[in-house]
């Protein structure tokens, strides 16, 4: 029997037998409903990520009519990693009309909201000019990044350095004042461009340093919903997990840390969120198809729980799809129809 | 549909083909929709002289489907 073509969490090419393929799905699935306490996909699921595992076509595609949206993090930075050099009002209107974005994201290229408070009001003229051309609706974009408000980047002393010397009280103190700091900045920020005409707000890569990152971001949200009740803000996430760096954070009574996504998403609804990001990681030593298993497995819980539009995160090292520069289209368009086509979510 | 409503996808597709008076399905076809987007000056993805771009298709988009865009409002709270 021919073998069936896939790849690792790498990227490098695999071959898997057909009872190999439906080990990996099942293993991948019964590794995230465990973890994440779950429940697992039916057979009718695993058998269609497996027909849909098996594709020898170079693209795949979901079925007509299951189309989605996409939203974006960064965009116009892309343009410039990819060595174009285009200002940002280009590279919009290149997602726009060369890409088929159906939103976009203005972002400053320090993609960080400290760093963008202290070039806001140079931003708001390309902004404001930029909105004028765009036709799909344009978020301002950035992370909370907390890291940035500890030494030597920040004004308070470094957990990372108080840890290790037993310092967990002092550890944590500065992680809540950092918490504050980054809050106003994130407000600040997002009610300048929403004044200005942004269409959406979003907060990427959320919990990027643990507990008190979310919760940075929790607290800005429900901020910028009490200031402008119809504000659309979305939160997409760093990871599946939110680590506890600071390990006692609580919000509306549920500790953060070591929350899975359909967790994360039910005290984001609740923060005024309106459209949420669940992101799981990729094992690079495990096949395409038990990560992309085990991220369908947990994002598809994230959706039956939603009552606001889910958005996957899918690119490099995420959502199922390999730790690479250059995402292979083979298994970039199986992992997308899968995640559309099984989680039923609401963009990606 | 889902900024500014919360709409779930299924919902959100059914809502704008009917106000645009197609079938969900003849929302991805591209050929309909070139002419449906000029029909109802929401904007398409060639440049056309006389034909409505930017903030003014999506001028026109926000009064279509009757939600409230922020760039929009924005535009025309300055315009006044």
């Amino acid at each position: 029997m021919a073998k069936i073509f896939s790849r690792t969490g790498d990227g490098w090419v695999t071959e898997l037998t057909e009872a190999e393929l439906m080990k990996d799905i099942v293993d991948g699935m019964q590794e995230a409903a465990e973890y994440g306490k779950v429940a697992p996909l039916s057979d009718d699921e695993i058998a269609h990520l497996f027909d849909i595992c098996k594709s020898v076509h170079k693209i795949t595609g979901v079925e007509k009519g299951r189309e989605v949206i996409t939203t974006y993090d960064g965009p116009t930075i892309e343009i410039r990693h990819a060595g174009i050099i285009a200002n940002r009002q280009q590279a919009l209107q290149m997602f726009e009309r060369c890409f088929g974005a159906d939103t976009i994201e203005f972002s400053h290229v320090d993609y960080s909201y400290k760093p963008a408070k202290s070039v806001v009001h140079e931003d708001l003229p390309l902004f404001e000019q930029s909105q004028l051309l765009m036709v799909i609706p344009m978020f301002y974009g950035a992370m909370p990044n907390l890291g940035l408000y500890t030494y030597p980047d920040g004004p308070m002393p470094n957990p990372g350095e108080l840890l290790p010397q037993g310092k967990i009280k002092e550890a944590r103190e500065a992680y809540d004042q950092a918490v504050e700091l980054a809050v106003k900045d994130m407000v600040f920020v997002a009610s300048a461009f929403y004044e200005a005409g942004a269409d959406g707000i979003n907060f990427d890569t959320v919990g990027a340093s643990g507990d008190p990152d979310f919760k940075a971001a929790l607290l800005a949200a429900e901020k910028l919903k009490e200031k402008y009740p119809d504000i659309c803000i979305e939160m997409g996430m760093a990871g599946e997990f939110v680590l506890g760096t600071h390990g006692e954070i609580t919000h509306g009574g549920q500790r953060l840390a070591g929350l899975y996504p359909h967790d994360q998403l039910k005290i984001a609804q609740k923060s005024g969120v309106r459209i949420f990001g669940p992101v799981v990681n990729t094992l690079t030593n495990k096949t395409i198809p038990w990560n992309l298993s085990r991220a369908i497995t947990l994002t598809k819980a994230c959706v039956a729980c939603a009552d606001i539009p889910v958005h996957g995160s899918m690119g490099m090292g995420v959502g199922g799809l390999p730790v690479c520069e250059t995402l292979p289209v083979d298994m970039l368009t199986v992992a997308a129809k899968a995640m559309v086509e099984i989680t039923r979510l609401d963009g990606l | 549909m889902q900024m500014t409503r919360g709409m779930k996808i299924a919902e959100a597709k059914q809502y704008v083909a009917d106000k645009l008076g197609i079938s969900v399905p003849e929302l991805t076809d591209e050929v309909l929709m070139r002419e449906v987007r000029e029909d109802h000056k929401i904007g398409f993805i060639t440049s056309r002289g006389g034909h409505p771009k930017g903030i003014e298709a999506k001028h026109h988009i926000a009064g279509l489907l009757d939600i409230p865009i922020n760039s929009v409002d924005v535009f025309r709270a300055r315009s006044r």
